[in-house]
């Protein structure tokens, strides 16, 4: 569906260097996919965001998107956009800039009110309807702008730090808005810093950095030869037994320990040797997720 | 509130561009057509001060002659500074300023065309210029004298698409617009007057701007109801349009991002 070929972007910057934000980028994301992508500030996400949208031209290779160049699908098929900084111009009122987004995505005139509405009412902006954007907080902007973005019925869906700015509630409200857009004819595109985010969202998580693609993680897959991860572990009995079970777990009060890093192998034997000794377990989870890890090893070295 | 966005019955298919023609006409007359009225009706204001001044003068002093050709001579100011100031107003930022503040990145997320999008502000804010023009001539007519020359509009429209096309290239290029668009206007000027017989290098450089400075004979035939020197008048129109459907190439083909 969306396809980069030996992608490379350079610009000159406000001092007339050249500077190369995407270079060598090759990546295919297939109809249905949830993609997210990582990499520090600086890597080139949003870069390859406006690439893939045709706010740019590549220097080298090619995108594309559905099989057309990204501003020919764009213009034909629109695509469901939330920017990293949401720019709409502050004197427009929060309703009247959804009716008018509603307009140029097509939303035809006898269903647009409506549609504004269940948006307005579906992302609890309604007591702000009346407001001017620049009255907006960052949270409720961010909203709009995720709405704009949900107006039309889009196969592609582009966001690019989305709950940047959103309260908890609002980020976890906005998890939920992704898995429920979810669909077999959907790509959907999220660029975040935030890994855990991505780790619950994506399928797969394409790690960038210096504009190069790093690595690509599958979130989804827990494989028996996963590497070694420190654990936590929190029991409501048999504490007493961790050291003994696990050599080097580390007690960090109220039942929690810190295991030193294990094999998955290893710690399914531990655990259950545990279980077997009457210890009961709450809860098991990694220190980071495997997606942290493996964005700490992509980049983290550099930026350590 | 529920956790899930309801799937719209929206099938993928263009964006309503025609409709939103009336949102870009509302921008304008909100955020450059009160404006231009406002200079307008200030100028207006100073011209009824001055005639009424001189009116007062030529009376104290036994004078008895007309004041038709001052008027002419106002009508013909009246209309110059219309048409200019419109066109500035009307032009500043009709491209440069989405680009500027990151404002295409929604317009162009959906499915509409970039140069037909800017095409048809160039046509919504000509159409809304031509507008305020025809409040203008009645509100001339209410403070200095009725007058309602039949070749105003087509001479209006003209002088307004040929000046607007400049503007319109160099804010699809430039940022500081209003500022490039009035500095090739005061070159197209005082090079036509000065270098415009040149045989030379000079007069070869000047005769490639618009010749503005023959407007004003223009409007003057349109304040006096005489025939139109149509010439002048074809060469900017012609000049404008050519420059506007260059800048549509420009914004078609143009990267929408700065970096």
């Amino acid at each position: 569906m969306i396809e980069f070929a030996g992608v490379g972007h350079t610009y000159r910057n406000i001092i007339g260097r050249t500077v190369r934000a995407v270079d060598d980028f090759s990546l295919e994301i297939p109809v249905g996919e949830v993609l997210g992508l990582a990499g520090p500030n600086g890597a080139g996400k949003s870069t390859l965001i406006a690439l893939m949208l045709g706010f740019l031209h590549p220097t080298d290779g090619r995108v594309t998107v559905g099989g057309m160049r990204p501003r020919e699908y764009a213009e034909q098929q629109g695509v469901g956009y939330l920017s990293e900084l949401v720019n709409i111009p502050p004197g427009w009122r929060l309703e009247h800039a959804l009716a008018r987004y509603a307009v140029l995505s097509g939303v035809p005139s006898r269903r647009q009110r409506a549609r504004v509405n269940e948006l307005i009412e579906q992302l609890g902006l309604g007591e702000h309807r009346g407001k001017k954007v620049k009255q907006l907080s960052k949270g409720n902007l961010q909203r709009l702008g995720l709405a704009q973005a949900l107006l039309r019925d889009d196969r592609v869906l582009v966001l690019d730090e989305p709950t940047h700015g959103l309260d908890p509630v609002w980020t976890q409200r906005f998890r939920d808005v992704v898995q429920s857009l979810r669909r077999p004819d959907r790509t959907i595109f999220i660029a975040s810093h935030n890994l855990d985010e991505l780790q619950r969202l994506a399928d797969r998580v394409a790690i960038i950095d210096r504009g190069r693609l790093q690595r690509i993680v599958e979130t989804r897959t827990a494989t028996p030869d996963m590497p070694a991860t420190v654990y936590h572990v929190v029991v409501a009995r048999g504490a007493e037994l961790m050291g003994d079970v696990f050599p080097g777990a580390v007690a960090l009060g109220r039942g929690e320990f810190e295991l030193p890093p294990l094999e998955m192998e290893a710690l399914n034997h531990g655990l259950s040797v545990l279980i077997a000794r009457g210890a009961l377990i709450v809860s098991v989870n990694p220190a980071h997720s495997a997606l942290e890890t493996q964005f700490r090893e992509a980049v983290g070295a550099r930026l350590a | 509130m529920s956790t899930s966005i309801a799937p719209t019955t929206v099938m993928p298919g263009r964006g309503r561009l025609g409709a939103y023609g009336w949102w870009q006409m509302r921008d304008y007359l909100i955020n450059k057509g009160i404006a231009t009225a406002l200079i307008m009706g200030l100028l207006l204001f100073l011209s009824w001060t001055a005639l009424r001044g001189a009116e007062a003068q030529m009376a104290a002093q036994g004078y008895q002659e007309s004041l038709k050709p001052i008027i002419d001579l106002g009508f013909v100011e009246f209309m110059s500074n219309l048409i200019l100031f419109g066109v500035l107003f009307a032009t500043n930022g009709i491209v440069s300023e989405d680009r500027k503040f990151g404002y295409y990145k929604f317009y162009f997320s959906k499915p509409v065309s970039v140069a037909g999008f800017y095409g048809q502000k160039f046509a919504v804010h000509v159409a809304g210029l031509l507008l305020v023009a025809a409040l203008m001539l009645v509100a001339h007519a209410l403070v200095i004298e009725p007058r309602f020359p039949p070749s105003f509009f087509p001479v209006a429209a003209l002088a307004v698409i040929g000046l607007a096309g400049i503007g319109f290239l160099v804010s699809a290029v430039f940022t500081l617009d209003w500022i490039s668009l009035f500095a090739i206007y005061a070159a197209a000027q005082i090079g036509w007057t000065l270098y415009g017989d040149d045989p030379g290098i000079r007069g070869t450089l000047v005769r490639g701007l618009p010749p503005v400075h023959q407007l004003r004979d223009v409007y003057g035939a349109v304040a006096r109801g005489e025939p139109l020197p149509m010439d002048p008048l074809w060469w900017i129109f012609l000049y404008g349009l050519a420059c506007f459907f260059v800048g549509l190439v420009v914004v078609s083909r143009r990267r929408l991002a700065t970096s």
